[in-house]
């Protein structure tokens, strides 16, 4: 369908629609897509700035361990970590910073380039009903950055924020600087970072070569405030690391393979245009990522850049007889181009994405007790390989969402939810060319990929149920939360990639490719217990997920293990925070040893994380968490190599106004 | 007298026996000069290749196995039996047929089954023994490996271990 003709008919209908509305109110913090997301619905789950502070990240993992809804495969080298949420990878969900999209994948990195230190929130749709206005096969993540009004206090606007930590399994250093002022109607903030990190230490007892890197971090935000309703923000971000990855971050091949090793600078630079009028928000940007290897030895060199240009629109309308309807449109534009000594890079193949989104999500409380809920997505996507045989690959789907939700008495509700979600494939996936592996010249040949011009998008069809009770316990001074939810995502075409080995003595090399699977489907339940008595906070999660690929039989190898967490928190006046962390991993032995998967069984785990956080009166705040105490030797699984062995970490935050 | 002592001295090491025991195959070199090697740092499968002769008979045992850093996991098992007799000077005649191959995945079975490595029809073989060393070529067979590419025949370098 041509996407304009699409638009018009979209805008027709809004216009249409939305006789009435009420007064909008503008409120600072959220996107307007997350403010469409009840917060006691457990598809959706979120990040705060204290936990953030509390987890003195230095990764997306350390960030991650916040939760039991999201977890990442492929560390510990941060290069290659990557989210997984409900079982699903990174490149089936959408990854987000601020509504821009992180659209950097190579076969083996999922590099995204974090500025840790700016993340205030971290919100995790867990399927494509609790997303509106993101495209995916389940669920997403979208990291919010700070904006400079999140250094002012009262009526301090003014002043330096100084930051330093170190962690020991890795010897990390860690320095920041901000500057941020307001000045009339500007707020603006400079923001400096430097990392400097050695090769982490594994819990088991080894270091980890290659795992050392340097980041540097340079950002601004400009905020104009026209008024009470309306912004105008200007985001310009720089980040570089270097590091000696191997090839592979996830592996680990010996250090004197020169083909294997090589030196890498990572970049990536933003610049974004934002305007807040009320409930309606208006992005413009450019992104541009850069990956650049040399190996060792021969000094080859290699380069994958993607260069994102997208814009969106988001509207949120409150309407009489308490409906809310929430509105947008997005457009991606990928541009994909990898080097090999100037000449095409066939596991990077040149190319382009383009994705067309609009949506339009509907709220209604028909009473006190009942809400209903439905959406429409529309996604249409066009893959062009430049030089490449293979035909351009174009389709478009619509997506639709339902839900219910019942208070079926004070503190009791049960939801109900069905939603659609939609994943096309990427420029990679089509048109990837060029040698995998070599043979051993013996009993294997050379393995080739192959491009697939058939491969069709991914669908799904989600059904949630959940149940939740909140009630003060005892009396008004405490809080007793209990959330449970039921999933199914039922797959079509499931993407994945499908290797075919050969002898020496047959005529053709083997070959890799993306194909689709007919059929797969996951499952699982996440449950919540939540229990708050003054300033003391203990919150038990449990997470289980199970997935199949139904067309072979075969189990969906990477699932996340069974996860029980434990969270304990006491405040001590309101500057003195103290907090354990446990978190038991059941064995995860659902894998395919009888394929070509990697991916083998993984061990029950225990781990347990401690902080302290004190802030003082004058501006300083000190932070020291200590995680894997006992210093366990474990290893996640979907990563095949241990993670960090115990490490202290500590962090010097001063803030001074002037 | 001298003269039949040295004469038995002298059948006995011109026509040796292979000494019975278990032997460790470092390499496969081609007449030609080429050099197949079993295992390097670069390489992501490692092979481990024991020959076993005893009563005129051989047991080879083939192991290949991915390298912790490879990203795939191959495990496989071979092993070859066959038998053989002493005829000439330092020459046999005998076989290696292929017994059993299991890899952890099917395709990867079928490949090395594919492959026979090891595996020798009936026919004639040259070996040359030195101290612990054992060199076997099988002329008359047409698994050649690589060395037929450029005429060779491939020679396979034993280390006795047991």
């Amino acid at each position: 369908m041509n996407f304009y003709k699409t638009l018009f008919i979209f805008l027709l209908f809004s216009n249409m629609t939305f006789a009435e509305e009420l007064e909008e109110v503008f409120i600072q913090d959220k996107s307007v897509e997350s403010e469409a997301v009840n917060e006691d619905n457990m598809s959706f789950d979120s990040i705060n700035s204290e936990q953030l502070k509390d987890s003195q990240a230095e990764s997306m993992d350390d960030i991650f361990q916040q939760t039991s809804s999201v977890t990442t495969t492929g560390g510990p080298r941060s290069n290659s970590e990557a989210p997984q949420i409900r079982g699903l990878d990174a490149k089936k969900i959408f990854i987000y910073v601020d509504g821009v999209k992180q659209s950097f994948r190579t076969d083996h990195s999922t590099m995204i380039p974090l500025n840790l230190d700016l993340i205030k929130a971290v919100e995790i749709y867990k399927s494509p009903f609790s997303n509106i206005s993101k495209t995916s096969l389940g669920g997403g993540v979208q990291f919010v950055t700070k904006d400079p009004s999140d250094f002012f206090s009262d009526n301090k606007k003014r002043g330096l924020n100084i930051n330093l930590g170190t962690q020991d399994a890795n010897f990390s250093k860690k320095s920041a600087l901000t500057f941020f002022n307001q000045a009339k109607k500007w707020d603006y903030f400079v923001y400096s970072g430097y990392t400097d990190a050695d090769d982490v230490s594994l819990s088991d007892g080894s270091t980890l070569p290659n795992s050392a890197y340097r980041d540097q971090n340079i950002t601004s935000k400009l905020v104009y405030n026209k008024n009470k309703n309306t912004k105008y923000k200007l985001t310009v971000d720089y980040f570089k690391r270097d590091d000696t990855v191997p090839i592979n971050p996830t592996l680990n091949p010996p250090t004197d393979i020169d083909s294997l090793n090589g030196t890498n600078i990572n970049t990536r630079q933003l610049f974004k245009l934002e305007y807040v009028f009320g409930k309606r928000n208006f992005t413009l940007y450019h992104n541009k990522q850069e990956q650049l290897k040399e190996r060792n030895g021969d000094g080859e060199k290699e380069s994958r850049i993607v260069k994102t240009y997208g814009t969106s629109f988001n509207y949120h309308k409150k309407l009489k007889y308490k409906i809310d309807v929430y509105t947008g449109i997005e457009s991606v534009k990928d541009e994909l181009d990898g080097k090999r000594s100037n000449a095409d890079l066939e596991s990077y193949p040149t190319g382009t994405s383009q994705l067309h989104s609009a949506y339009t999500h509907v709220e209604k409380e028909v009473t006190n007790e009942l809400k209903l809920m439905l959406g429409s997505r529309l996604d249409d996507y066009t893959l062009d390989g430049i030089n490449s045989d293979v035909a351009q690959n174009h389709s478009s789907y619509v997506s639709n969402k339902f839900g219910v939700s019942l208070n079926t008495s004070k503190n009791t509700t049960l939801s109900l939810q069905q939603s659609q979600g939609f994943n096309a494939p990427r420029v990679q996936d089509i048109y990837i060319d060029g040698l995998h592996s070599s043979g051993d010249g013996f009993i294997f040949r050379d393995n080739y990929f192959i491009p697939n011009e058939k491969l069709k998008p991914e669908t799904s069809l989600v059904s949630e149920i959940s149940f939740s009770y909140q009630d003060n316990l005892f009396s008004i001074e405490d809080f007793l939360s209990f959330k449970i939810q039921f999933h199914e995502s039922r797959i079509k075409n499931y993407i994945l990639t499908e290797r075919i080995d050969r002898s020496v003595i047959d005529d053709e090399d083997g070959t890799t490719q993306f194909v689709n699977i007919p059929k797969a489907i996951t499952a699982g339940v996440d449950l919540m217990l939540e229990y708050i008595y003054l300033d003391n906070e203990i919150k038990i999660t449990y997470s289980k997920i199970r997935g199949k690929n139904l067309t072979e039989d075969l189990n969906i190898q990477d699932m996340p293990a069974d996860q029980y967490d434990l969270f304990l928190t006491k405040l001590f006046g309101s500057d003195l925070k103290v907090g354990i962390h446990f978190l038991w991993a059941q064995e995860q032995n659902r894998t395919n040893p009888e394929t070509t998967q990697r991916t083998e069984k993984t061990e029950e785990y225990l781990i347990y994380n401690a902080f302290i956080s004190k802030e003082f009166k004058n501006g300083l705040s000190l932070a020291t968490r200590v995680e894997n105490i006992s210093g366990k030797e474990y290893r996640r699984h979907g990563s095949f190599l241990k993670e960090k062995a115990r490490d202290l970490k500590i962090n010097i935050n001063y803030k001074y106004y002037f | 007298m001298k003269f039949l002592l040295l004469l038995f001295v002298s059948i006995q090491f011109a026509y040796a026996d292979i000494p019975e025991g278990k032997y460790l195959l470092n390499k496969i070199v081609c007449t030609t000069g080429k050099v197949i090697k079993l295992d390097s740092k670069e390489k992501f499968v490692g092979y481990k290749v024991y020959l076993t002769v005893k009563d005129l008979a051989m047991t080879m045992t083939a192991k290949a196995k991915s390298k912790g850093w490879a990203s795939f996991i191959l495990n496989c098992d071979q092993r070859n039996k066959g038998k053989f007799s002493y005829v000439g000077d330092d020459q046999f005649e005998g076989y290696l047929s292929l017994d059993k191959v299991k890899c952890n995945v099917k395709m990867w079975t079928g490949i090395v089954k594919k492959r026979k490595f090891g595996v020798h029809e009936q026919g004639l073989a040259n070996y040359k023994v030195n101290g612990k060393k054992l060199i076997i070529t099988h002329f008359e067979s047409e698994n050649r490996y690589s060395c037929a590419d450029e005429g060779g025949i491939p020679q396979y370098y034993y280390t006795k271990v047991n």
